[in-house]
């Protein structure tokens, strides 16, 4: 019973581990898409500025992502903010 | 320790130890592809270092071309720099698949082995020899390597005290956990730095969201913005070229006497013949090369770019603080020790991981799995890459496919280590480690009886012979710990 409670225990570790990298890899990856997205369409700069610009900020959506993901109480909470934002910051990018 | 650290310490020990197995392989490549170019002179020792005046290198450069690259519209001169000798000269059709040989001194090409040379470790190093795939593998470790970082610094948030504090003495744990934080502390702006700025490079790779916006996909959009191109059409008509002397010469009115170090010409032989020449970036921080663009018939300036976007410049900026061609011989030193000292402190954080696991008596096929990887990701690398140096010395100089072999080498190398290391369990490190510094201390030899010996390789035989001290010094911590 102790084994079965323990193996129990642990799987349910491993799959809270399991969705809190989903949750930093696809919503840090969604996150820094629609970031850039709505960056392009907003700032008033040429082409080849935005590019460099955008390019210098790639490391930091996915860091934040991945950090909160792990700080965050559950990966669903996480999931949600992550993805509302990245939505957010979609929209934002397609209003222009 | 606080609230974030709590939540993080899983991300910091299990993140930090499993991506250590190619982070610290990274990290050591890196620290060597520093010195790229003096290692790529080491692995040729064909090659000598007798000065060449710049104009003196494009008269030799030209004449070989002519001789051997009459009918290929491309040709390429690298004139010798302080870091690499030899004139280099390539021709083709193809700007990646041109024919290349380096002149000697009287401007006889020079019969070189096939090596990767140096460029073997950056190419490690930036993709794992893995291509596209590679550099996004490379991109996601120094991900985690960013949140291991930050996390790290929530952890042992003590900095100041962590940083005046080692005891060498204390039980093993505990010294290694000293070792990891003060050399972590230490070097914090430098793993700061270099992650960032590694990440920032690939990221092109594996976040094209500003390519798709902004140039419908095209990769070669951005710089093409970026990077004034001044060419024409062949005019189908053949016409004499200028010197390349005297392009050189015009080349450094511009940028100044010794600045030029590459010479390009396009439709060589043709009326609309262009000559273009690079200036060195190894005296500033952008790693922009300012370049001019002649008639190579008439030698009129055609164009000239000595500015940048701002933009560009601060990007370049950062790739520049990343493969640090600026600052000399000093800036490439502190590189080099800062480099192995943050595989240093992966490895001592993986050593901290591990013991933890054996004092909890916790020896299965997992712990061993752990063991193995941990190992071989340290000491195994080290065997790996005297093993890639070891045998551009013993593999016969006309060998087909040679510089597959090298590379072969170093993957044999590093297979074995992990090999033993799954084997023997946490033995393995020192005698690995062992085995590295005597190899490392025989290094000098092997170059001494096989050709080498100038000033440049005897600096790199000297390196060697440090660096295997201090690893011969560093496995008394592992015999006490076998004990």
């Amino acid at each position: 019973m102790n084994a079965n409670s323990s193996s129990g225990t642990g799987r349910a570790a491993w799959r809270a581990i399991s969705s809190r990298i989903l949750v930093a890899a696809v919503g840090g990856y969604a996150l820094c898409w629609s970031l850039f997205l709505a960056l392009c369409a907003w700032l008033p700069y040429e082409k080849v500025t935005l590019w460099y610009l955008t390019g210098q900020l790639a490391p930091l959506p996915f860091l934040f992502s991945l950090l909160a993901a792990f700080a965050a109480r559950s990966a669903g909470r996480m999931a949600a903010w992550i993805f509302g934002l990245a939505g957010l910051f979609y929209l934002l990018g397609r209003l222009a | 320790m606080n609230a974030l650290g709590k939540a993080w310490l899983g991300l910091h020990a299990w993140g930090g130890m499993l991506f250590s197995w190619l982070l610290v392989p990274i990290f050591v490549a890196g620290s060597l592809a520093v010195f790229e170019p003096e290692i790529g002179h080491w692995m040729r020792p064909e090659i000598d270092v007798a000065p060449i005046a710049p104009s003196l290198a494009a008269d030799l450069a030209e004449r070989r071309l002519h001789e051997v690259g009459e009918a290929a519209p491309l040709w390429r001169v690298r004139l010798p720099t302080p870091r690499e000798a030899g004139v280099g000269v390539s021709w083709g059709a193809q700007p990646r698949q041109l024919t290349e040989e380096v002149l000697a001194a009287d401007g006889r090409p020079v019969p070189l082995r096939a090596t990767h040379g140096g460029h073997f470790f950056t190419d490690f190093h930036a993709e794992l020899m893995l291509g596209k795939s590679g550099r996004w593998i490379v991109g996601v470790i120094g991900i985690v390597m960013l949140a291991a970082i930050v996390s790290g610094i929530f952890i042992h948030h003590r900095i100041l005290r962590d940083f005046f504090t080692f005891r060498p003495r204390a039980n093993r744990r505990r010294a290694w956990l000293d070792a990891h934080n003060l050399i972590g502390v230490a070097t914090l702006p430098f793993l700061l730095l270099i992650t960032y700025s590694g990440v920032m490079i690939l990221a092109d790779t594996f976040m094209p969201a500003a390519t798709q916006a902004l140039y419908d996909g095209k990769p070669g959009g951005p710089r093409a913005d970026a990077v004034k191109a001044f060419s024409r059409k062949a005019s189908g008509e053949p016409a004499a070229m200028l010197p390349l002397r005297e392009h050189l010469a015009a080349a450094e009115r511009i940028f100044g006497p010794g600045k030029v170090t590459s010479l390009t010409v396009r439709l060589a032989g043709d009326r609309h013949a262009l000559v273009q020449a690079h200036r060195t970036v190894d005296d500033r921080l952008g790693a922009v090369a300012d370049h001019v663009t002649f008639d190579a018939v008439t030698g009129a300036l055609l164009g000239q770019q000595l500015s940048w976007n701002p933009m560009t410049y601060a990007y370049r900026a950062q790739v520049g603080l990343h493969v640090a061609h600026f600052g000399g011989p000093v800036v490439r030193w502190v590189y080099f020790v800062s480099g192995l000292l943050g595989a240093a402190m992966m490895a001592a954080g993986t050593l901290v991981f591990l013991r933890k696991r054996r004092q909890r008596h916790d020896t299965g096929a997992v712990s061993r799995v752990l063991e193995g990887c941990g190992c071989a990701s340290v000491a195994g690398i080290l065997l790996a890459c005297l093993a890639y140096l070891g045998s551009n010395r013993l593999l016969p100089a006309g060998l087909p496919s040679r510089d597959a072999w090298e590379v072969a080498a170093f993957f044999a190398a590093w297979v074995l280590a992990l090999g033993h290391a799954l084997w023997r369990g946490f033995p393995a490190w020192r005698g690995q480690l062992l085995l590295a510094g005597w190899l490392a201390l025989l290094l000098p030899v092997l170059d001494l009886t096989t050709g080498g010996g100038d000033a440049w390789r005897l600096a790199l035989d000297a390196t060697a012979v440090v660096c295997g001290g201090l690893l011969l010094a560093a496995t008394r911590f592992f015999r006490k710990e076998s004990s």
